[in-house]
């Protein structure tokens, strides 16, 4: 099973972020949208993913949008550094997919609607803070860690799994005494995010939540995010609907309001 | 999604949200053939962990339910609901429930067939003893 060296190797292995990356986000990060974006058009691989994933159905656009500029000016600042960020994520996901039925394509889907819904609710709650919305962007490497933690032992967890209902955060932190949040947080300090983004997904685990109560409130709508989107058909076939533990009571308060927002009935 | 075997029962737990749009992603055909084949006294369904469904949510658990009990008489059932969904179960199958209803999975070990035969086997020993009492 996982041991404490295969996590202090995947640690180790996350690079550091790019030097184009770095100027893009502190130039997002000044508002200088068009001084970011010809940073961004020299990163051909970052042009590519954005123009990917702002041309997808959620974002709702009748023409595709090819130029980066146009991008950043549509998407703003706070989402178009959420969207940077989301490709620094994508950076670190497998080229092949072992334990989750997923790929490239259907992660970034999943990074896409995320990023999206999370903003609509940001608007609902009428918060503003850029830092906040890119605090998403850092959700879906919970993933990417315990693919790249388990895929070898897949018949062990399996078997596992078969026995007990735990899921893989659980069996992590019983194994190592760290949870898959704890290594997004390393991977949030290596690259250097401003320290509300790790604090909001540690939260949102709902199991070691703060006592901030804006921080709290904010992951109680990130959790609930996070399942309404493993509850999609792609998402529970990947074998993603029970990878953490949903904590149905930790957000009973909002589910009101969530449903209402995402239009559940 | 597999279910977990504990103490005789079988245990489906899904998570989140079940509607039209997912529900036959939780349960693909291995799965529903993994539990057919399976030497359990129950199937179950937790709800403990979903927030939201509707019919059609469930309509693929009570489908794998009608399997199972065409090919062996296992008992199948919901289980861990609150109060608002045991109310929404009862409105949906309204007059049609073919499965049973378990508030929790301690009562629903008091049906197993292994908890009847202790019961009817302690029930026995105390019926003696106080036959024996009587009888002295």
């Amino acid at each position: 099973m996982v041991t404490k060296e295969d996590i202090n190797y995947f640690i180790q292995k996350i690079p550091p972020t790019p030097e184009a990356l770095k100027q893009t986000i502190s130039l997002l990060n000044v508002g200088d949208l068009k001084q970011a974006a010809s940073v961004a058009e020299n990163d051909l691989a970052l042009k590519s993913y954005l123009k990917s994933i702002v041309n997808k159905p959620i974002y709702g656009f009748k023409n595709e949008i090819d130029d980066i500029a146009q991008i950043f000016t549509i998407l703003g600042v706070s989402q178009s550094q959420q969207t940077v960020y989301n490709y620094m994520i994508n950076l670190l996901s497998p080229s092949k997919w072992i334990l989750f039925g997923l790929n490239k394509r259907s992660f970034n889907e999943l990074q896409a609607n995320l990023s999206k819904k999370w903003s609509s609710i940001l608007e609902h709650l009428n918060i503003k803070n850029k830092d906040i919305y890119s605090a998403i962007s850092l959700l879906p490497s919970s993933i990417i860690i315990a693919e790249a933690l388990f895929n070898q032992y897949i018949e062990d967890v399996n078997l596992l799994r078969t026995t007990k209902a735990l899921d893989y955060n659980t069996i992590l932190y019983r194994i190592s005494g760290l949870s898959l949040f704890d290594i997004c947080e390393d991977i949030a300090i290596k690259w250097d995010m401003d320290k509300v983004i790790p604090e909001i997904l540690q939260s949102s685990s709902g199991i070691n939540v703060s006592k901030d109560e804006n921080i709290l409130q904010l992951a109680k709508w990130m959790h609930l995010l996070l399942f309404y989107e493993l509850s999609q058909s792609m998402f529970v076939e990947a074998g993603l609907n029970d990878f953490i533990d949903f904590q149905v009571e930790f957000v009973s308060d909002i589910y009101d309001d969530f449903a209402n927002l995402m239009d559940i009935s | 999604m597999k279910p977990v075997v504990k103490n005789n029962i079988g245990i489906f737990s899904p998570q989140g949200f079940l509607d039209s749009n997912n529900n036959s992603a939780f349960l693909s055909i291995d799965d529903i053939d993994y539990a057919v084949k399976l030497k359990v006294d129950m199937i179950l369904v937790s709800m403990k962990k979903v927030i939201f469904f509707n019919r059609n949510g469930l309509d693929i658990f009570i489908k794998l339910f009608l399997k199972i009990r065409k090919v062996n008489h296992t008992i199948v059932g919901f289980c861990d609901y609150n109060r608002k969904q045991y109310d929404s179960i009862q409105k949906f199958y309204k007059g049609e429930l073919s499965f049973s209803l378990f508030k929790n999975i301690e009562i629903a070990y008091l049906f197993l067939q292994v908890f009847l035969i202790k019961i009817k086997k302690y029930l026995y020993i105390v019926m003696i003893s106080i036959s024996v009492q009587l009888w002295l």
